[in-house]
């Protein structure tokens, strides 16, 4: 096994170029490489059920109206476009549901490596499963990194989030068109200037953007690559550390040691979690928690007098923030807002988080997640349809469920308290460590092949159950594929 | 009679900007404002052509070409019709590669951004008249300059941080040109905030081609965001300049939100831009201008200069000064443009900064060279900005001390270019372009931006004779 260290005071990104330079498939422990496949399989199965959602096909037209050389597919769409603008069409696909893997620390992560790499494909003649999976694992494992470096969870209860995000989308197409040291880095140094903030406010209200914007860091990072490769020149002296580098830009503070620590030995990308359920992953912990209460307490609906959720800053800014405190003292939005009726008629509505109105409001919607898993027993892409989520017993019950911040909690954890009629009360923590995604309690192979299956029905397109096992066992066997266009990608063309 | 736009109940400034972009038109611009915009068009559009053949640009239009597309857009000065986007990546770096183009004193670079995205845009559109783009582009202008301005830019660069804004002015520019609604163009916006792109100072140490490129970046998502606002995709419309999760808020540095919205409509923040009497970074100006009057005022050449030292303002050191041994020792055309010391020694030769400077010959000159050696600069926070105090101590014995401020300069609306200093301007920099233009051509160009308000349709009258395409 190798291990790479910072040699002389070359910034981090050079030691992280290096590995993915010199690492190969035979070099990465095989438990990694198993991961990586499950990885791939999940947001696969992720942007399948996610193709048709909202804001989607907008745009692939957009993205097909502009054509231009055919290089790489577009998955379930069809038609083939450059690169980077396969990449703009496919990215946003990966976040639709909101069901893709994420890192406890460094957040998103295969939302951006999995599309940017379809959409590389095209750079290539041929790439092999053994290519694809290290490419995929190298710039998942740079992404995850240099996430848990900037520590973008300090920076949500500020008002920001992240922009770390096309590191890693860099660093996995560069491994796969194969550049070299001087290429990589530069690469690197172009893709630093294009951190965008990827910031929380496009979240208040939740808002397209928040799933478009992977396509904008995925085309972005193609063309970093691809203008690299043609002599073009960025940042190399303090791309990460130093007093200009990303890391010192933040408001919070940031831990630069993470970036090498173990590296070559140690595999953070094994810690990023596989979603039980759609929507904000700091719903999830409380979602699992009033489930397992039902069930546990064997209580109905028509029990519950009311449902109190505490939640951790980083939970309670994105699935709160907007209509706050316990019921008490909620306050209309449009006057804490300071919300003028011309804002409210003119679509500048202040979001009220119990009372969404579109798919996305939805998924950032603790009182609704939590009414829809009380009553279905699950949150999935169903529990979004129009119907499903304007349904009167949702909104009936999402009137007893208030929130508050609780900073004492650990991060992405709940506490449930449900008083029921009879004036009994149930309470308890749930940690996100007990949640069935992660390192504690992981999915199994034949779990994952279910969640994956779960999300087909809702493809844009129709794939017949022969078509999906054996894309299933592609990714499965992915070291075995001799083409990854032709075993993976061809199948998941429109026929 | 002037119409001001006054922010609404609590929305964000960025509403009340994008109202005035939707709701001016041509005749809304006070006169002095319309031809300031056309001098800046002037200006920067023949920064673009000297700029056509400088390092870096030719693998960025190489690729916009090869990806093809749709045609929409032409790429001036080497040819082809490709997608609008495409387009902007292609010529935005244009615009910052002779490092010659406007330069707001307090809000940097906007039309280095703004004319490429308008450029582009023109692709989608069937016809655009000069009074259109003249409109497009002073709004494009006067949003992303009154939003740098808030941004507090001199305390970001002192820090090693570089703006974002840009892409706001580029934004705003595309939607008035493409026609988007009031709704549409919030939502623009409100991508192009998730777009903004750090710009940071880590890209000038050591240089990089990244500075010029990053023009491209922001000119293409520019007008992707548009057309994705136009095709239904929403971006945040509460918070995108100010309140706990607005743009302002991101820095770790105190901003001031007050110029967002100030006197908007009645005064015009465009106007305070100035044109770059020489070629490379702002910084080094104020002492090649004062080196240069110096030599003039007393009748000294190069050979009778023992030594300079140079006290810089604190906003620019960094850029032109900082680590000194490099400066001493730049090697491309871009280390050139950030040195001090070059920049310095070149005008006591040549009496001029320009893009021939920065030929391999006129880089490794041994005179040059020497004299550079002859320099020395200190930081002097006490300067106002972009200006300096030169101790010139000739052989002869002979001590000047004078102090030369950045408002003095050539190009600044105190000692602004005559009309015919701004034609001069062009024909220099269009001499450089790699598309030859003939002196007829160019003629009728400087004649058509100067009248551009009679122009019925600019890429057949303005981007067609910069153009190899026939049509």
């Amino acid at each position: 096994m190798n291990t790479y260290e910072r040699i002389g005071n070359e910034d981090p990104i050079s030691t992280l170029c290096r590995m993915a330079i010199n690492t190969t498939y035979d070099d990465i422990p095989d438990y990694v490489l198993q991961y990586s496949k499950y990885s791939i399989l999940d947001t696969i199965g992720v942007m399948i059920g996610g193709s048709a959602m909202d804001g989607i096909r907008q745009v692939v037209d957009s993205v097909k109206e502009k054509g231009g050389k055919p290089e790489s597919n577009i998955v379930f769409y069809g038609g083939k476009v450059p690169a980077a603008e396969a990449a703009m069409a496919m990215g946003p696909m990966s976040r639709s549901m909101d069901f893709a893997q994420i890192h406890p620390e460094a957040l998103h992560c295969t939302e951006y490596t999995v599309p940017v790499l379809l959409a590389a494909l095209g750079l290539k003649e041929k790439v092999s499963g053994k290519e694809f999976l290290t490419a995929f694992t190298l710039g998942q494992e740079i992404g995850i990194r240099i996430g848990m470096g900037l520590k973008p969870t300090r920076g949500i209860p500020l008002g920001i989030s992240a922009g770390h995000y096309i590191f890693g989308c860099v660093a996995t197409v560069a491994k796969l068109i194969g550049l070299n040291q001087n290429d990589f880095e530069n690469a690197e140094g172009i893709g630093r200037e294009m951190t965008q903030p990827h910031d929380t406010a496009m979240m208040h209200p939740v808002t397209l953007m928040l799933k478009v914007h992977q396509g904008f860091i995925c085309q972005d990072a193609i063309t970093c690559c691809e203008l690299a490769k043609r002599g073009i020149t960025g940042t190399r002296g303090e791309v990460l550390t130093g007093p200009r580098g990303y890391l010192s830009f933040p408001r919070w503070q940031t831990e630069p040691d993470a970036l090498l620590k173990d590296l070559g030995t140690k595999w953070e990308l094994m810690d990023a979690e596989f979603k039980p359920y759609i929507g904000g992953v700091c719903a999830h912990a409380p979602i699992s928690g009033i489930i397992d209460q039902m069930g546990d307490n064997k209580f109905a609906i028509a029990d519950i007098e009311h449902i109190t959720v505490d939640l951790p800053p980083v939970g309670w800014q994105l699935l709160c923030a907007g209509k706050s405190g316990s019921e008490d003292k909620w306050v209309e939005p449009c006057e804490s807002m300071g919300a003028s009726q011309e804002d409210l008629d003119g679509g500048r509505a202040i979001e009220d988080k119990w009372n969404p109105k579109s798919e996305y409001d939805c998924q950032f919607s603790l009182p609704f997640l939590i009414a829809t898993a009380a009553i279905d027993n699950d949150v999935f892409l169903s529990s979004f349809e129009e119907d499903t989520r304007n349904r009167t017993n949702v909104r009936e019950l999402m009137k007893i469920i208030s929130a508050t911040e609780d900073t004492s909690l650990p991060a992405w954890s709940g506490r449930v308290t449900t008083t029921l009629k009879d004036g009994s009360k149930v309470s308890d923590i749930y940690l996100y460590e007990e949640l069935k995604g992660t390192s504690r309690n992981p999915y199994t192979e034949e779990e994952l092949i279910a969640k994956f299956k779960k999300s087909v029905p809702y493809s844009v397109c129709q794939f017949s159950d022969s078509v999906i096992d054996s894309v299933i066992d592609t990714i499965l066997n992915l070291e075995k594929s001799q083409d990854i266009v032709k075993d993976l990608v061809l199948p998941l063309m429109p026929h | 009679m002037v119409k001001k736009y006054i922010p609404q109940g609590h929305e964000d400034p960025i509403i009340t900007l994008c109202r005035m972009v939707t709701e001016s038109a041509y005749n809304d611009l006070p006169d002095d404002v319309s031809t300031f915009a056309k001098y800046s068009i002037l200006d920067t559009l023949g920064v673009m052509l000297g700029g056509t053949g400088r390092a870096g640009i030719a693998p960025v239009v190489e690729l916009a070409k090869e990806k093809g597309g749709k045609e929409e857009s032409h790429i001036i000065c080497y040819g082809g019709k490709v997608p609008a986007a495409s387009a902007a990546m292609a010529m935005g770096p244009m615009t910052r590669s002779m490092d010659f183009a406007q330069l707001h004193p307090v809000a940097y670079h906007c039309s280095e951004h703004t004319l490429p995205a308008l450029m582009a845009a023109l692709g989608l559109q069937k016809k655009v008249s000069g009074k259109e783009f003249i409109a497009a582009f002073t709004l494009g202008q006067e949003v992303m300059i009154r939003i740098a301005l808030s941004c507090n830019l001199e305390k970001a660069v002192s820090m090693g941080f570089g703006g974002g804004q840009y892409i706001f002015g580029s934004v705003a520019g595309v939607g008035k040109l493409i026609g988007l609604s009031q709704q549409q163009l919030e939502m623009a916006e409100g991508i192009g905030r998730q777009m903004t792109q750090p710009h940071d100072r880590s890209m000038f140490y050591p240089m990089t081609l990244m500075v010029r490129v990053h023009q491209g970046f922001v000119a293409q998502d520019a007008i992707t965001c548009c057309r994705l606002a136009m095709n239904g995709i929403t971006g945040p419309r509460n918070e995108i300049l100010v309140g706990p999760r607005g743009f302002l808020s991101s820095f770790k540095w105190e901003t001031s939100p007050e110029p967002l919205t100030r006197g908007l409509g009645e005064h015009w923040d465009i106007i305070d831009v100035q044109m770059k009497p020489f070629s490379g970074c702002k910084s080094t100006h104020s002492s090649v201008f004062g080196l240069l009057a110096e030599m003039e005022k007393h009748s000294f050449t190069a050979d009778d200069i023992l030594a300079i030292h140079i006290d810089q303002s604190s906003g620019g050191w960094q850029l032109g000064c900082e680590p000194w041994d490099e400066k001493l020792d730049p090697k491309t055309e871009y280390d050139c443009q950030f040195s001090l010391p070059y920049s310095v020694a070149t005008a006591a030769y040549d009496k001029d900064v320009f893009v021939t400077s920065y030929t391999p010959e006129k880089i490794s000159r041994v005179a040059v060279r020497e004299f550079m050696q002859k320099i020395t600069a200190e930081e002097d926070s006490t300067l106002p900005p972009w200006s300096s105090r030169l101790h010139i101590k000739l052989k002869n014995g002979t001590e000047i001390v004078e102090e030369y401020f950045g408002e003095q300069l050539k190009g600044t609306k105190n000692n602004p270019f005559t009309e015919e200093e701004l034609a001069d301007r062009f024909k220099k920099c269009a001499a450089f372009s790699v598309y030859e233009l003939s002196d007829s051509v160019i003629a009728s160009l400087i004649d058509k931006l100067l009248n551009l308000e009679k122009v019925e349709d600019v890429t057949k009258e303005i981007i067609l004779p910069i153009t190899p395409d026939k049509e």
